[in-house]
């Protein structure tokens, strides 16, 4: 075929045989598709059905699946202290991490919009802690906290505060692993910009001529318009905190006292250190749910403001 | 005619807060990061000291010259193993000593024998083989005398020509700290046949970056953990062998959701991709691994790189810019007779250049910083990336915390270059991503 115009599906009458031309589209389609249908299929629904088909089995990796258990996986996980501490630790993380980082990057990008000297400078410079490397940042923060030869409890001592324990102390372990990120909020700082530079000046214009203030048109103008994008954020931020796993595993391995164990981490433990591949299932798919839940109910909650 | 403006009340205020923010969040991201360069050039004992010091000091290079008149040491070999033994044992008993360099020089009848030197980041990549106890005997020296040779680890110049010697004669009478250490350990030593004639002791600022040399020295051993050049190659093989499956694989399927797929189907093949975006990566860890290890790709590089093709975020980025580029163009192309495999290669591609190099961008920051999915598929140190070697090396004994803070500013370095050169390209691609969801 040389001539080939795309002819619309809707034109052509039923009792009509399909056009070559229109065959040879969904043929060339499908070997567009195919690499990445296959990817998606082996790596992203194969492993979340089978995910979920595991934690149904006594799973034995020499055997698949193993014996069938029924709910035994999920029985087991709610009777076992283990699990509620590690989902008790996983909202306290949800909820620190939202008092520490959520709103950071919000405000400073307000200000920054605020900012009209050194503007571009400055969005490097709060680039410059993301780039170092998430597994660095963590490592180079252990070292900070370190309860011995530290920078964070020598530069405290100025100011009478401390010595602390940080990651050793049960009952500040949660909030030592997540202030780095307090500090590591720059492209969310980006996200936020870019959403700002779309405001319409005219809103803005007019809310001066109105009389508004400064910090009255932050308030009554700009924080209302980013009203999408922190909807967005929120729900990436939810599915993100749910997830950590990096800083606990690497900063404290789940200590002390088993204060900083997450449910990301007790699926890895379960999985890879005690060969419960069943639990391991389960509770991924616990997780799953819960994700799936807060998401659901966070956009109908925006949908119906 | 001067010039008057109207001041808005608030204004000052609002400047005020919105530099001072500014400066308190980037002076408070720096701090961080100017320890870790800090810390990367300390000795091993100033690392440990406190309450620390923000500026590394000099390391001192030491120079000892042994004095062999009257001793029945003749043949190479016999100096060699003395020189050896003087600079490895010595070392070994003073190693909480700041010591940038240790050198020896052989005299005998007045003439200089031998010069041997040796920096410290050898001394510290070769210790663990090298010294590993207290046992200080020529017999363990001769043991390993061999591997110091095959790793070049100590340098050792052989003088025949018989040259006088012309340096000191003997040491000065008020040593500096280290020098005099080292004097203090030799004189109470009793695994050298060879005189102390002097010590000297001089600062070497080239020795501040001895644990980054450590870094690279450190691959010379047998043990393929201590690789850390090989962990940066495969953290650089998986995250560019990961954007060029994310422009092919993804391009493609984005052009053919575009442009080739019509109608509903387009719609839900789209939700098909994009979906994925919310499958946790923690849930189908175990499943995902078991996959693997069914392909036989676990302890692969392919392994770490294969599951990063299966992006939603990227398929929908591409899909997105596609729709924008005219469909006119196309048409017109096919009406040409272009077959569509060369549309897309000779038409899409060169338009697509933005879009490609955002996604790159995110795929390089999201690849290079990547951590769970290779600990659980790299389980080999041949194809650990430089993140799963970062998370061994905290937790082993060899390693001092100078030389760590080494290599995270070496892993640090290409990532800080990507991000302040593609700060733009950044900007751009969160505003995609943040703004469509």
């Amino acid at each position: 075929m040389r001539t080939v115009t795309a002819p619309k599906p809707s034109a052509r009458p039923r009792w009509m045989p399909v056009p070559r031309a229109r065959r040879r589209s969904v043929l060339l389609s499908a070997l567009f598709l195919a690499p990445a249908v296959v990817s998606f299929l082996l790596f992203k629904y194969y492993p979340l059905f089978q995910a979920v088909y595991m934690s149904f089995f006594d799973y034995k990796v020499i055997h698949p699946p193993g014996r069938f258990v029924g709910l035994d996986n999920y029985a087991y996980l709610f009777h076992s202290t283990e699990f509620w501490n590690a989902l008790w630790n996983t909202f306290a993380f949800f909820l620190i991490y939202f008092v520490l980082t959520f709103w950071v990057p919000i405000v400073q990008a307000i200000l920054l919009n605020e900012v009209k000297f050194a503007n571009k400078s400055i969005r490097v410079l709060y680039l410059v802690p993301t780039a170092v490397p998430a597994v660095a940042g963590f490592l180079l923060w252990k070292w900070l906290y370190n309860p011995d030869y530290g920078l964070l409890n020598y530069l405290l001592e100025f100011v009478h505060l401390g010595p602390y324990g940080w990651l050793n102390d049960p009952a500040m372990a949660k909030w030592a692993i997540v202030l780095p990120a307090f500090f590591g909020t720059g492209m969310s700082v980006l996200i936020y910009y870019s959403a700002i530079q779309g405001v319409p000046i005219e809103n803005v214009e007019a809310a001066k001529i109105d009389g508004a203030g400064p910090w009255r048109r932050m308030r009554s103008i700009i924080l209302p318009s980013m009203k999408f994008v922190i909807g967005i954020q929120f729900i990436a931020f939810i599915s993100g905190v749910f997830l950590t796993f990096d800083p606990m595993y690497i900063m404290t391995g789940g200590g002390p006292a088993n204060s900083t164990r997450t449910l990301s981490m007790l699926v890895f433990d379960s999985s890879f250190k005690e060969f419960r591949f069943g639990v391991a299932g389960a509770i991924s798919f616990v997780m799953f749910v819960i994700i799936a839940l807060i998401t659901y109910l966070q956009i109908r909650l925006s949908r119906t403001d | 005619m001067a010039r008057t403006r109207i001041r808005e009340r608030g204004a000052a205020s609002v400047r005020a807060v919105s530099y001072s923010v500014a400066l308190l969040f980037i002076i408070a991201s720096i701090i961080p990061l100017a320890w870790m360069i800090s810390s990367s050039m300390k000795d091993n004992i100033s690392i440990y000291r406190f309450p620390p010091t923000w500026v590394p000091t000099v390391p001192k290079s030491v120079t000892v010259t042994l004095d062999y008149d009257g001793t029945a040491l003749s043949t190479k070999d016999d100096y060699e193993l003395e020189a050896m033994k003087a600079i490895w044992f010595t070392w070994k008993k003073m190693q909480n000593a700041a010591i940038g360099s240790l050198g020896v020089t052989g005299v005998k009848d007045g003439v200089t024998i031998f010069k041997a030197e040796m920096p410290s980041y050898n001394f510290t990549s070769g210790r663990p083989q090298i010294v590993p106890t207290q046992l200080f005997t020529d017999a363990t020296m001769r043991l390993k005398l061999p591997m110091i040779r095959e790793r070049k680890l100590t340098r050792f110049d052989w003088i025949p020509d018989r040259s006088a010697y012309t340096g000191p004669s003997e040491s000065e009478a008020e040593l500096p700290d280290t020098a005099a250490s080292v004097l203090n350990t030799l004189e109470g030593a009793n695994y050298i046949d060879g005189r102390v004639l002097a010590v000297t002791e001089r600062s070497d600022w080239t020795r501040l970056f001895d644990n980054y040399i450590v870094l690279w020295q450190m691959a010379g051993g047998k043990d393929n953990a201590y690789d850390f050049p090989r962990f940066l190659l495969n953290s650089t093989i998986v995250t560019f062998g990961t954007i060029l499956s994310h422009m092919l694989i993804g391009g493609m399927a984005g052009y053919a959701l575009a442009h080739l797929v019509r109608g509903r189907a387009s719609a839900w093949w789209t939700l098909f991709f994009v979906a994925t975006i919310m499958i946790p990566e923690i849930a189908i860890l175990v499943p995902l691994y078991l996959t693997m290890d069914k392909l036989h790709l676990v302890n692969t590089l392919w392994g770490i790189i294969l599951p990063h093709t299966a992006w939603g975020i990227v398929i929908f980025l591409f899909k997105g810019f596609f729709e924008q580029l005219p469909g006119e163009l196309l048409q017109a192309a096919r009406i040409d007779g272009a077959k569509e495999f060369s549309i897309y290669w000779r038409i899409i591609v060169p338009m697509a250049a933005p879009i490609f190099t955002v996604v790159s961008v995110m795929t390089f920051i999201g690849v290079w910083n990547e951590f769970l999915w290779p600990l659980v598929v790299a389980r080999k140190p041949d194809v650990w990336t430089f993140t799963v070697a970062l998370n061994d090396f905290q937790n082993r004994q060899s390693m001092g915390a100078n030389v760590i803070m080494s290599s995270l500013i070496v892993a640090t370095v290409p990532l800080m270059i990507i991000i302040i050169s593609c700060q733009r390209l950044i900007e751009k691609g969160v505003s995609f991503t943040g703004l469509k969801g």
